[in-house]
């Protein structure tokens, strides 16, 4: 921080600059809005004591610009992590009734208004889609950071019933690629309509895995270098057979499997019916854009 | 369909582990960022979201809808931070009715977090509307990171007139940035003294 109290220099030939030129305006406010800029650049809690109106403005319209700037307001995944253990101890402190708290309360329109639904918060696709986004390093930190107080309350959460993920006689063949592309040991990721998935050839034949966690539907990405498909949102590593490593910090459900077949030359997998494409369980195996689309799986 | 979160039973006033934190993550950018654009600086960020968060657990509905939760929440982010400018500022309405009522921070919000386009819209429109030097020193300063050393060289300038410059800028800059807060604080300020 800097701290000189010399005069405030000319700036001659500049009219803004002579207008803006105020009777309250002294050495000492340039220095502390320096030092308030200097704080925020560094991210660290400014001064605020005894300021005034006016300088709640200046330092709203600072935050603001600060706010602006491509490599701020972006989410620290450890203080994630750490507000997220305490808010599952809060959770569990609190009595079963959800009462709201006195201060919140007594501001009227502080009640979660019941309409109107914005779209554009309700999509579970698009909130899916957030995180994998936004959240993509807060696994490992999760692990490490959050500890027992998360540990136990996830251990409460049940997953999906484990078996296949589209039951016979409910959904479709469709054809996701073409044997010769996936040879032996090779993990391929497909997109089948709404499925995802990962295709494995193994020395038994192909098999195939939902390609979505089965905690919390974040997309799963394959792993070539410990064989392991991960989690971006909780750091779980799920294993080839579809169960989660020994050393998950949580109990979670093993992947469904998808049922797969070798007709024509490719593989098919049984998905739900659906929208999927141009592909009929018994047509021509056509892979279109909803194939296979990253051959190393990831 | 693809697979999701088990669809929550609304059975237990207490819901299932697993919808709060979808609720969590979903929602922990739109706080962080809107209360980190009223302070700035990734300490105090840390510390209002987290009071915001702490707040609203007790008056949680966690069977509502999204978008219904995220206005909760903003309700909450915004008298939290209200609260906490009351504890420096000797602002001139004491009472943080007064200063909701007052229409603090309420533009383009509809009660919702403002999106990331509509805050970089205002930064744009503070920035289009303040003279090429003001513009350009904000810049530097604020978009672009530049320490003052780094902003006086490529403005021609000494530091010490970038630091005056920087000042009248950012002035300027708050004087058209809301003006409603000021000016309707006043109005209920004056309205409760005469």
């Amino acid at each position: 921080m800097t701290s000189d109290d010399q005069k405030p220099p000319e700036l001659s030939g500049t009219p803004e600059d002579e207008h803006s030129v105020g009777e309250m305006e002294s050495a000492d406010h340039f220095v502390r809005a320096h030092d308030f800029i200097e704080d925020l650049r560094a991210d660290r809690r400014p001064l605020r004591a005894d300021s005034d109106d006016a300088a709640l403005h200046l330092h709203e319209t600072a935050a603001l610009l600060r706010a602006a700037s491509p490599d701020s307001a972006k989410v620290d995944p450890a203080f994630a992590s750490r507000l997220f253990a305490r808010l599952e101890a809060e959770r569990r402190r609190l009595p079963a009734a959800h009462v709201a708290s006195p201060d919140i309360a007594s501001t009227p329109e502080a009640e979660p208004p019941s309409a109107p639904v914005s779209q554009e918060h309700v999509s579970p696709r698009r909130g899916m889609s957030r995180r994998g986004l936004l959240w993509g390093s807060l696994g490992a930190a999760a692990a490490a950071v959050a500890g027992a107080a998360v540990t136990s309350a996830l251990e409460r959460t049940a997953g999906p019933p484990v078996g296949p993920l589209v039951p016979a006689g409910t959904g479709q063949w469709v054809a996701v690629a073409a044997v010769s592309t996936v040879p032996l040991g090779m993990v391929k990721r497909f997109e089948a309509g709404a499925v995802i998935g990962y295709l494995q050839h193994t020395a038994n034949g192909f098999t195939a895995l939902s390609g979505v966690c089965t905690h919390m539907a974040c997309l799963l990405t394959w792993n070539a270098g410990e064989k392991t498909f991960d989690c971006p949102c909780h750091g779980v590593q799920f294993l080839t057979n579809g169960r989660a490593a020994p050393n998950a910090p949580y109990s979670y459900a093993p992947l469904p499997t998808i049922e797969t077949k070798v007709e024509a030359d490719h593989v098919w997998v049984y998905v739900a019916s659906g929208p999927i494409g141009s592909q009929e369980p018994q047509g021509a195996p056509t892979p279109t854009s909803h194939g296979y689309n990253d051959p190393s799986g990831g | 369909m693809l697979q999701g979160e088990p669809v929550q039973q609304n059975t237990s006033a207490k819901p299932v582990t697993g919808s709060f934190q979808a609720l969590y993550e979903t929602t922990l950018p739109v706080v962080y960022r809107y209360v980190y654009s009223k302070v700035g600086n990734r300490e105090e960020a840390e510390d209002l979201t987290s009071q915001v968060y702490l707040k609203a657990l007790h008056g949680l509905d966690e069977s509502r809808d999204s978008a219904a939760i995220q206005a909760w929440l903003f309700q909450v982010a915004r008298t939290t931070i209200a609260d906490y400018w009351r504890r420096f500022y000797h602002l001139r309405s004491s009472s943080l009715d007064d200063l909701l009522a007052a229409g603090w921070d309420s533009q383009q919000n509809n009660g919702q977090f403002p999106d990331d386009h509509s805050a970089g819209g205002r930064v744009r429109w503070i920035l289009s509307q303040l003279p090429e030097r003001y513009r350009d020193v904000l810049t530097y300063r604020f978009l672009l990171n530049c320490s003052l050393k780094e902003t006086a060289a490529r403005m021609n300038l000494s530091e010490a007139n970038i630091k005056v410059l920087q000042y009248r800028a950012l002035s300027k800059a708050s004087q058209m940035s809301e003006p409603a807060l000021i000016g309707n604080m006043e109005t209920a300020d004056d309205e409760g003294n005469e």
